[in-house]
């Protein structure tokens, strides 16, 4: 069971300009949460903050009542700790995938997790297989098409099998088809043990997935 | 310039296709061992012999090839060599011509092999042979990551150029001191957006990697970079390690004639 808890959150960049006002909002697993809202209104910012990227300038950000603070995750065991729970998508797949090839990609992080070497090739096959990337193994991620690229992300991501699952515009670059593909993927990603957050402009998409929409609006903050 | 760039990333890209990447059966260390050791003896070679073989045995690889990328292995190649015979050229005239051709048969060995290993060998096995070779993996990470952001920035440029080029029209060329004040105008816009791209790709090149750091710092990034796939080795690699002995032997044996 894994909770993720934000209190009183407020987030400015680095010129004043504020990103998140007071935000309270309470995760939990087991659900899909999806959140909306205009461009700029702060959704990256938040996810930021969630996958501690960035800390907030106040308020408290708990994960199973642990505060993430910038402190915490100086301590290397303890940033390795979290983000094995926290995996995230990024909307530039194109920042993402910074290996050789797909393979190579998806076992990247197992390789760091420090897992004994049958067990990154069985989870590499395995996430090759289930997202449809065993014939473009061999192939350097940045020459895939926008589709391949989401999907080799969302492989590398799931591999390390994180119970908290952050998706930033997953449908971002994706024609029709590969849309439907990544819905039916997160659908299937839906467990009991497992949060997952994604930031959406996707009517449809949040419409079939949402167990929960969260809406922020331009003054930054969560509508109630 | 900007065409030759463009070509040098068309041929990174066309090298990671299926085809391509499957060309060859042989561990791409031994490769990489095979054109150093080529490179070598043929600087220590002391007579000619011994470069002349090389030079042939690379001919004959490189006429097996498709016109197309005969071409693509000699263009290449014909560059050091023309420019070696020209700074040469005066010890023709002081009396000594077998200098320049010693030392321009010598580049041209060395440089076809090397044409032939980039020609028939994926960038990708290329630097995974130094993780074979117990390069720290730092130094491979920042190799294909340097392969990358050519890449990816490659297109930004090409992008952002053909942009620029929609918007720029051809004015008049009449005027007495055979340049017209549009065309000078003209002139100056496109140095202006040459240097307005070149500016952006150097900010878009800061975010990519910043946001690549992010991307590595997700996935537990601790300086570790392994390779998923190892070479098993096979019967061709077995083939390819004779025929380094006899490349040592040829050398070895050319290098007792007396010439």
């Amino acid at each position: 069971m894994t909770t993720i808890e934000l209190h009183n959150i407020s987030y400015h960049y680095p010129d004043g300009q504020p990103a998140l006002q007071d935000i309270d909002l309470t995760l939990r697993s087991g659900n899909c949460y999806v959140l909306t809202g205009p461009n700029g209104c702060g959704k990256s910012s938040l996810f930021r903050i969630l996958t501690g990227l960035s800390f907030p300038q106040s308020g408290t950000y708990t994960l199973d009542g642990v505060p993430i603070t910038e402190k915490y995750l100086r301590d290397r065991a303890n940033a390795d700790a979290f983000h094995r729970r926290v995996g995230y998508l990024f909307q530039d797949t194109d920042a993402q995938l910074f290996t050789r090839s797909v393979e190579d990609e998806i076992s990247f992080g197992l390789y760091q997790m420090g897992l004994p070497q049958e067990e990154i090739n069985a989870r590499t096959e395995q996430y090759l297989d289930r997202l449809s990337l065993s014939d473009l193994r061999a192939r350097a991620p940045f020459n895939l098409s926008g589709g391949e690229k989401k999907r080799c992300a969302l492989a590398a991501v799931l591999a390390m099998e994180p119970s908290v699952l952050i998706m930033d515009e997953p449908l971002s670059g994706l024609d029709e088809e590969g849309q439907d593909w990544i819905t039916r993927t997160i659908r299937a990603l839906k467990t009991p043990e497992r949060l997952i957050l994604i930031a959406t402009h996707s009517g449809d998409l949040a419409a079939s997935l949402a167990d929960h929409t969260i809406v922020m609006d331009k003054t930054h903050r969560i509508q109630i | 310039m900007t065409e030759q760039i463009m070509k040098g990333i068309a041929r990174l890209l066309d090298s990671d296709t299926a085809s391509s990447a499957q060309k060859t059966q042989l561990h791409p260390v031994l490769r990489l061992l095979g054109v150093f050791a080529c490179i070598l003896f043929c600087a220590l070679s002391r007579n000619s012999i011994f470069v002349i073989g090389v030079i042939a045995v690379s001919l004959v690889r490189i006429a097996m090839l498709p016109p197309r990328r005969m071409a693509g292995v000699l263009r290449p190649v014909l560059v050091p060599v023309l420019l070696t015979c020209l700074v040469l050229l005066p010890s023709v005239f002081m009396g000594h011509p077998r200098t320049m051709l010693t030392v321009a048969l010598k580049v041209f060995a060395s440089a076809s092999t090397l044409a032939l290993l980039n020609e028939s060998v994926p960038w990708k096995d290329i630097t995974g042979a130094f993780a074979a070779l117990r390069m720290p993996d730092i130094f491979i990470l920042t190799l294909d990551m340097t392969v990358r952001s050519i890449v990816l920035l490659g297109r930004l440029c090409r992008s952002m150029g053909e942009a620029v080029s929609l918007r720029s029209f051809k004015g008049p060329d009449t005027a007495r001191d055979g340049r017209s004040l549009v065309r000078r105008e003209r002139d100056r816009t496109r140095r202006d957006a040459a240097g307005g791209l070149l500016g952006t790709v150097f900010i878009r090149s800061g975010m990519l990697a910043e946001r690549t750091s992010e991307a590595m710092t997700c996935r537990c990034f601790d300086g570790t970079y392994r390779l998923y796939k190892k070479h098993k080795w096979n019967i061709w690699d077995a083939a390819y390690v004779l025929v380094l002995m006899v490349l040592a032997a040829a050398f070895f044996y050319t290098q007792s004639l007396i010439i």
